[in-house]
């Protein structure tokens, strides 16, 4: 009876957590702004273009898609989270990006963009967004230092797409987690 | 003699469907009436006693808001609410454990 009820609720949560579409929608967004992003930088590399100011624009716009799906979501399901914590983290964003744009130039997009996802992640309990933020944050930040160039030697003479294709797995990954989750949130 | 985990089982919490209400508002934060009703597939008024229920013990909040002209119950977990429902889950997750070591 116990194990029974355990599974029960264990069931509850996870249907909750998908219907709520928290992880599905940020997943998608901040995967999306990542992808974008990084093509933008690879089509002109080496110089990276302007894919920093796409960058600049486009978190914060990402954090507040996602806060504007979230409460609409919230609406027509009648389930949600708390959207509040999302807005502000929002404001957060545009502001750090407003006030500090040379810092997403140097450590690229993915220390923000993780840490966005992070903080939600903290915020709705979802071990999935905690997760992915700590290690495709880490993977990213790290691609964004030319960290996997510089430390492989040989490797990154004869591979000096390396960290590009390291960092476009990473926003790859993290799209298509979104997806999975979008998937799993469809109601029978 | 020590107590066997049953004994620390909250009977406020215990209930079936008030198990459920707050574990989906432990996940969410928030919820309405009719999310709730659907998902836990529960009757209005069978759903409205066992909120009545908790609320009067601390553990939901109620809000009652409009959305134009149709009336929407919110329910949100209080603190309160959330400590009681982590300690019967791990109250179950106990007596689980006493089943399975008690010989046969």
């Amino acid at each position: 009876m116990a194990g029974v009820t355990v599974a029960e609720l264990d069931a509850l949560r996870d249907r909750a957590r998908a219907d709520s579409l928290v992880e599905a929608v940020v997943l998608c967004a901040v995967g999306t702004v990542a992808l974008i992003g990084l093509l933008m930088q690879v089509a002109a590399s080496p110089a990276g273009g302007w894919s920093w100011a796409w960058f600049w624009l486009a978190t914060p716009l990402a954090f507040a898609g996602s806060w504007a799906a979230l409460r609409w979501r919230r609406r027509t399901l009648g389930v949600g989270t708390p959207t509040r914590a999302l807005g502000w983290l929002t404001v957060g964003l545009a502001v750090l990006a407003l006030v500090v744009p040379f810092a997403m130039f140097v450590f690229g997009p993915y220390p923000v963009l993780m840490g966005g996802v992070l903080l939600v992640g903290i915020n709705v309990r979802s071990r999935l967004l905690i997760g992915w933020a700590l290690i495709g944050g880490t993977l990213g930040t790290l691609a964004g230092l030319s960290f996997f160039g510089n430390r492989s030697g040989d490797l990154g003479h004869w591979m000096p797409w390396l960290d590009d294709a390291v960092g476009i797995g990473v926003a790859t990954v993290t799209l298509a987690l979104g997806i999975r989750a979008a998937f799993h949130s469809r109601r029978p | 003699m020590t107590e066997h985990p049953a004994a620390a089982l909250d009977d406020v919490v215990h209930q079936r469907v008030r198990l459920g209400i707050l574990s989906i508002l432990a996940q969410t934060s928030e919820a309405d009436f009719t999310y709730l009703r659907n998902t836990l597939g529960v009757t209005d008024g069978n759903l409205g006693r066992h909120l009545e229920v908790l609320n009067d013990a601390g553990y939901v909040a109620l809000n009652k808001t409009f959305q134009g002209r149709r009336p929407r119950t919110w329910v949100t977990i209080t603190p309160t609410g959330r400590r009681a429902l982590n300690h019967q889950i791990a109250t179950l997750r106990a007596l689980l454990g006493t089943l399975d070591t008690e010989p046969r």
